[in-house]
């Protein structure tokens, strides 16, 4: 029973980086299709398209950061908060990470037509990107808290 | 005359329906952020002058589909294609084609777009036997789910399906003044505006690649029309020009 406790420490503690890296792995993919679509039908400009594209990758870092943060000595006594704390971030981030993969999507989508929306079109991209930092931040603060 | 080929047996839903109830869960909801950002936009048919993609950059364009996607998509254009349809084609074989691409068809909202187009097309077709004094029909005269509505209520002008088809008094203002313009105008747009409510609902998804693809078959058709005006306005002025040559060297 203790060792499955452990593990849950373990998870927590890794869990930031890896869900946020499949969230960047998935919504950077999503982002690179789209902008490989747009430049079939535009002449100039490809490089903002794969810019927008590598949006998401934020997600992974984020992880790596709360996932150092997480990192210490796993002992039954805090890991069932650094479980809560490292998939609920990792879960977050992720999510995260997917909803701004498509946002890029379409923010590539739009603009390969009407170059003057580059940069508003990226707002909700921008915004979903708030929310991630929101995650990240504070639970950098309640890590804090789990006994070491 | 079409009968109503949706119809399993009694009391039984139809068999395309239990089909669909089968599958309902096991679709794949498949995503295309490429081929969807390589399509251009589409304004209002009524408002573009130039089609904005050949037809051979769209079929390499669908290309990119998922091949049962591109197999269902290519069941339903042949149904819901704008293009003129076969003259040997009878209402029987149609109905077959139907029955056909509804069991077949994965896509929900694909299914409703070609449900949605051939009820337009019976209506229709209730409309102009009408028009031309015929009484209620029986057998196989149309397809869908209104047949045996409309058969029922033929004596009322709208078939009682005013609520469900609110463009009906207009069809029959056009059918009336034999603006056939007008009318084909009229019938793009609804299936216009359902397709951009569907590609709406569904960003980057296989409806959003069909819409597009309709779309670009009624602003196919419609621009179509007036090259054949100007095809017919281009003849009359090279018959005036030539008229003024034979008056010249008369």
């Amino acid at each position: 029973m203790e060792s499955l406790v452990l593990t849950t420490g373990w998870m927590g503690i890794f869990s930031p980086l890896a869900l946020g890296a499949i969230g960047s792995m998935i919504g950077v993919g999503r982002g690179g299709l789209a902008a490989a679509g747009a430049m079939l039908e535009v002449e100039a400009g490809y490089g903002r398209f794969v810019g927008v594209a590598a949006m998401p990758s934020s997600q992974t870092i984020y992880g790596i950061v709360v996932m150092l943060t997480l990192n210490r000595p796993v002992s039954v006594a805090n890991s069932p908060g650094l479980f809560v704390l490292g998939v609920l971030t990792g879960v977050a981030l992720l999510i995260s990470a997917l909803a701004q993969g498509t946002a890029c999507a379409a923010s590539i989508s739009a603009s390969k037509s009407k170059a003057e929306v580059f940069g508003i079109s990226i707002a909700p991209a921008a915004v979903i990107e708030g929310f991630a930092v929101f995650v990240f931040v504070f639970a950098l603060v309640l890590a804090g808290s789990i006994p070491r | 005359m079409i009968g109503r080929v949706m119809d399993a047996g009694p009391g039984e839903p139809p068999i395309w329906v239990m089909r669909r109830r089968a599958t309902a869960w096991t679709t794949p909801q498949r995503r295309y952020y490429q081929l969807v950002a390589a399509l251009p936009p589409l304004r209002d048919f009524r408002r573009t002058r130039v089609l904005p993609m050949s037809q051979r950059r769209l079929e390499e364009r669908l290309a990119l589909l998922h091949p049962e996607d591109l197999a269902d998509l290519r069941m339903a254009v042949s149904l819901v294609s704008w293009r003129r349809q076969p003259i040997n084609r009878t209402t029987a074989e149609i109905a077959a084609m139907y029955e056909e691409c509804m069991a077949a068809t994965r896509n929900r909202a694909l299914r409703s777009t070609v449900e949605f187009r051939m009820n337009v097309r019976t209506v229709m077709v209730a409309l102009r036997l009408k028009r031309l004094g015929r009484g209620v029909p029986s057998g196989r005269w149309g397809v869908g789910n209104y047949t045996r509505t409309i058969e029922s209520r033929w004596t009322d002008p709208e078939f009682g399906l005013a609520a469900v088809f609110p463009w009906i008094p207009e069809a029959r203002v056009f059918l009336d003044q034999g603006d056939a313009t007008g009318l084909e105008s009229l019938l793009m747009g609804l299936l216009w505006t359902k397709l951009s409510q569907v590609a709406d609902r569904h960003p980057f998804g296989f409806e959003q690649v069909f819409a597009f693809a309709f779309k670009w078959d009624i602003l196919h058709r419609w621009l179509s029309y007036d090259a054949q005006k100007a095809r017919r306005r281009f003849d009359k002025l090279v018959l005036e020009a030539t008229s003024e040559y034979q008056d010249i060297f008369a």
